[in-house]
């Protein structure tokens, strides 16, 4: 229901919530176009060189169109589009890029969750009425981005995140989509239950193997089936294939760090010890500066090992004591490592990732028995330089040299 | 292709109403005049900020990445991308 406000307007009395889901098109591929003319309207991939190894961070429309995705090897993307214009991307950009439109979504609302890099959720429902209601609101915010940032984006507008989100995936690119809780049995229903937000590969293939291979079957199929194959999961589910969905839009969601890694791609599959001991050493050192700037140690290393035959595996170890020091979570990476690798097959990715964080100012704590304090007297001091200077101008001897043992 | 150059360079430029615009830069002994800014994005280089513009000239189509230090107050030509 819309009422005239006292200066005219349409004021939106709807007793429900009015969410935007803002999806940039084609983000990173798209800011390389805008950046560079002679790009405009040619297949852009950003990944990096397709002579080396590596996947596909984002493709342009026009590189989809060879059917180029998102997480395909370089290889296969050059195989599909061999006049492509490859580029390794530039990371600073695109969220410097990112930050900026967060900017600008705060001056229409303050309730505003990053969800990605190039993706946000908007509470509008307070200040909609300033623009005559949300659609007007949100072609004026696609206005914006358009004028300012030369992007394109999609929105979704709808009374819950999830339809928000699912809205604005319905119309790409530069769409603008409207799925009120009514539309979802014509809209959402017929969709293959993998479109569902939150169904991942492994899950859609157990519901296809129930028969449940769209949103609605999955919608109407009997309660109690879903509680036996999935627990609470598949009950949210259910209420999820409905559009359900009463999550708040939280300005503070994206900043509750739960875990913080780094990982590696080698440039070509290693057996070399020494290698991978450096490389667990640099991702370590990444990791525990990381955990340092953003004032937070962790209990918990985990390790990510893959395979020449792109088996994976992760190993964690919890650790006696939280820890913001890359000699601590080194040794543990180290040990997870060699326990876990019998030699073979060869290594074609390392990670490293610190979890169970808490903020590492209240936990102050002296230690009297080794040389801990020492160490992190240390490596704050390297800290400070690197802050002052830049990450570059220290750098571990044993990062620039083999490793001898 | 994209050249790595990592040269320093001149640059006249327009601070106005808190923004800042280079218009001219000399690099080789040549004046390369700016028609346009394509895109602006900045990033830390330890505790001092860099600003980086994208800029496109009269003279040809290549793209050419200058970039502004705050920590000494000068100006680096960073890459060329010529259309090949």
């Amino acid at each position: 229901m819309q009422i005239m406000g006292k200066n005219g307007r349409r004021v939106n009395m709807f007793s429900e919530r009015a969410i935007l889901h803002i999806d940039v098109n084609a983000f990173f591929a798209a800011v390389e176009q805008m950046t560079n003319p002679a790009y405009q309207g040619r297949p852009v991939i950003v990944g990096g060189d397709p002579n080396r190894r590596g996947v596909v961070s984002t493709a342009s429309y026009e590189a989809r169109q060879y059917g180029v995705r998102s997480g395909m090897s370089l290889w296969e993307a050059r195989r599909l589009c061999p006049n492509g214009i490859f580029l390794e991307g530039n990371p600073a950009r695109y969220l410097d890029i990112s930050l900026r439109l967060l900017r600008l979504y705060h001056s229409f609302t303050p309730l505003v969750e990053p969800f990605s890099i190039d993706e946000a959720f908007l509470d509008i429902t307070g200040s909609q009425h300033l623009f005559d209601g949300a659609v007007p609101m949100a072609q004026e915010i696609k206005r914006k981005i358009r004028q300012q940032f030369g992007l394109t984006v999609s929105v979704g507008i709808a009374p819950n995140k999830l339809l928000a989100k699912m809205a604005s995936d319905l119309q790409k690119p530069d769409g603008l989509v409207i799925l009120r809780k009514e539309d979802v049995p014509r809209l959402l229903w017929p969709l293959p239950v993998g479109k569902l937000y939150g169904v991942g590969e492994k899950m859609e293939k157990y519901l296809m193997d129930l028969g449940l291979t769209t949103i609605g079957a999955l919608a109407k199929a009997p309660p109690q089936l879903l509680r036996r194959y999935f627990g609470v999961v598949g009950e949210n589910l259910q209420l999820m294939a409905n559009g359900q969905d009463d999550s708040p839009v939280d300005p503070q969601a994206g900043l509750l760090v739960k875990s913080m890694g780094h990982e590696l791609t080698l440039p070509a599959d290693t057996d070399d010890p020494e290698l991978i001991k450096r490389t667990l050493l640099q991702l370590s050192d990444q990791v525990g500066r990381r955990l340092r700037r953003e004032g937070y140690q962790g209990r918990k290393v985990t390790v990510k090992i893959r395979h020449s035959d792109f088996s994976t595996i992760t190993r964690e170890q919890t650790l006696a004591e939280y820890t913001d020091l890359e000699e601590t979570i080194y040794a543990a990476a180290q040990q997870l490592f060699w326990q876990n690798w019998p030699g073979w097959p060869k290594i074609r990715l390392l990670g490293v990732s610190v979890s169970a964080l808490v903020n590492a100012r209240r936990l102050q704590q002296l230690s009297f028995f080794d040389d801990r304090e020492k160490i992190s007297r240390v490596t704050r001091a390297v800290d400070t330089i690197r802050d002052k200077y830049g990450d570059g101008v220290v750098v571990k001897a044993r990062l620039l040299l083999p490793v001898r043992s | 292709m994209v050249t790595e150059i990592s040269e320093p360079v001149d640059v006249v430029a327009v601070f106005n109403r808190g923004r800042l615009e280079p218009a001219i830069f000399l690099w080789n002994k040549r004046r390369y005049r700016i028609r346009r800014v394509t895109n602006t994005w900045r990033d830390m280089e330890g505790q001092y900020r860099r600003h980086f513009f994208s800029v496109l000239v009269d003279s040809n189509n290549d793209l050419y990445e200058l970039c502004f230090r705050t920590r000494d107050l000068s100006w680096q030509l960073v890459k060329v991308y010529s259309d090949g």
